[in-house]
């Protein structure tokens, strides 16, 4: 007799804890639990419990996610760098060798050359039609320009 | 060549191997599950993408060493993103001041929110961001995710009692929060559409 009410009270107790952990809704209970005890669950006897469990699974229903910006997706996609899909940088020799001590420097300084030698080597081009070329002269301001010659131009 | 059938097990062993597609389809797979886990977790829109972000990096960085021997992918991919957020929980709690809410919860209102929809799911979801991270975490992965919850206390390394009880408690302090508001809310949402769950 006992006996037979511990195994009740361990089953009842057992019931309480799957309704206080998994909720009110005994068909998403662990399948062991389910089998074990989801008809005792389903007796009047746990209403209040299942009852109680249900009204916070409806509130918890209420909660939602705010869906990520729809690129998320591409820009994971966009950064996969695999280990095995690391292509060698290319050799260059002896440059390589020397650069390799301080590469961030190298290609600072290389850069900083880059534009000097840009700058000192640079001829001013512009393009060959009468306005551009007018245009030139104003800026550089060593020719003189006539009312005849801009009377010539308008005639044009 | 890789097809929509392959298991994660296989796509993830491909992807160690340098093979892009394989990569692709996982990403295409599981973005979606990590990004709401973690924004259970962390609250945020912007903070949540970060987390689901380098959740695959860290993928792509051991993908040639992961062995199938052990968990599930599913379960190692949650485990990982799992860390990060209570990583970035830690941190955030350290650098916040003591008075400060834990975390601020993304409200910006949703288009297809009503006014009292949306109050009422501020007020739940202010209920869960309150929550311990662990007690969180745990309904995250059982209630919203629908893991099973041999998988949720595998992602989380413990036993299936301790998850059990980390979701009775959880769902104690919710109740215990959400009961006096649950008249008014239910009352107010009476007529209001109800906003589509899953997390």
């Amino acid at each position: 007799m006992s006996q037979q009410q511990t195994s009740a009270d361990k089953k009842t107790e057992a019931v309480r804890r799957c309704f206080a952990a998994y909720g009110g809704d005994v068909s998403v209970w662990p399948v062991d639990m389910r089998e074990a005890f989801g008809e005792m669950a389903l007796s009047d006897a746990f209403a209040r419990e299942r009852n109680e469990a249900s009204a916070l699974d409806a509130l918890l229903g209420a909660s939602t996610t705010r869906p990520p910006r729809h690129d998320l997706q591409n820009r994971i996609i966009a950064e996969i760098s695999l280990p095995g899909a690391i292509i060698s940088p290319p050799k260059f020799g002896l440059l390589a060798t020397l650069l390799r001590p301080f590469p961030a420097g190298a290609l600072a300084g290389l850069g900083a050359l880059g534009v000097a030698t840009g700058f000192l080597t640079a001829t001013t081009q512009f393009a060959s039609t009468p306005e551009s070329e007018a245009y030139a002269y104003f800026e550089y301001g060593d020719v003189m320009i006539s009312e005849e010659e801009v009377s010539q131009w308008a005639a044009e | 060549m890789v097809n929509e059938q392959d298991s994660d097990e296989v796509l993830v062993q491909r992807a160690g191997r340098g093979d892009k597609r394989a990569a692709q389809m996982l990403v295409e797979r599981h973005t979606d599950k990590i990004y709401a886990v973690c924004f259970k977790m962390l609250g945020s829109q912007h903070a949540a993408e970060d987390a689901t972000q380098e959740t695959f990096l860290r993928l792509w960085r051991s993908a040639n060493k992961w062995k199938p021997a052990g968990a599930k992918f599913s379960t190692w991919l949650y485990r990982v993103a799992m860390n990060l957020c209570l990583d970035q929980l830690r941190k955030t709690k350290r650098d916040a001041p003591e008075e400060a809410a834990p975390e601020q919860i993304d409200h910006a209102p949703r288009p297809d929110d009503t006014y009292l929809a949306g109050e009422k799911r501020l007020i739940i979801d202010e209920a869960l961001s309150a929550l311990p991270p662990r007690q969180r975490l745990a309904l995250t992965l059982c209630h919203f995710q629908e893991l099973t919850n041999i998988e949720a206390a595998q992602v989380m390394e413990i036993s299936v009692d301790a998850l059990e009880s980390l979701l009775a408690r959880g769902r104690r302090t919710l109740r215990d929060r959400l009961t006096p508001l649950r008249e008014e809310l239910t009352g107010k949402m009476s007529d209001e559409p109800t906003a589509n769950i899953s997390g």
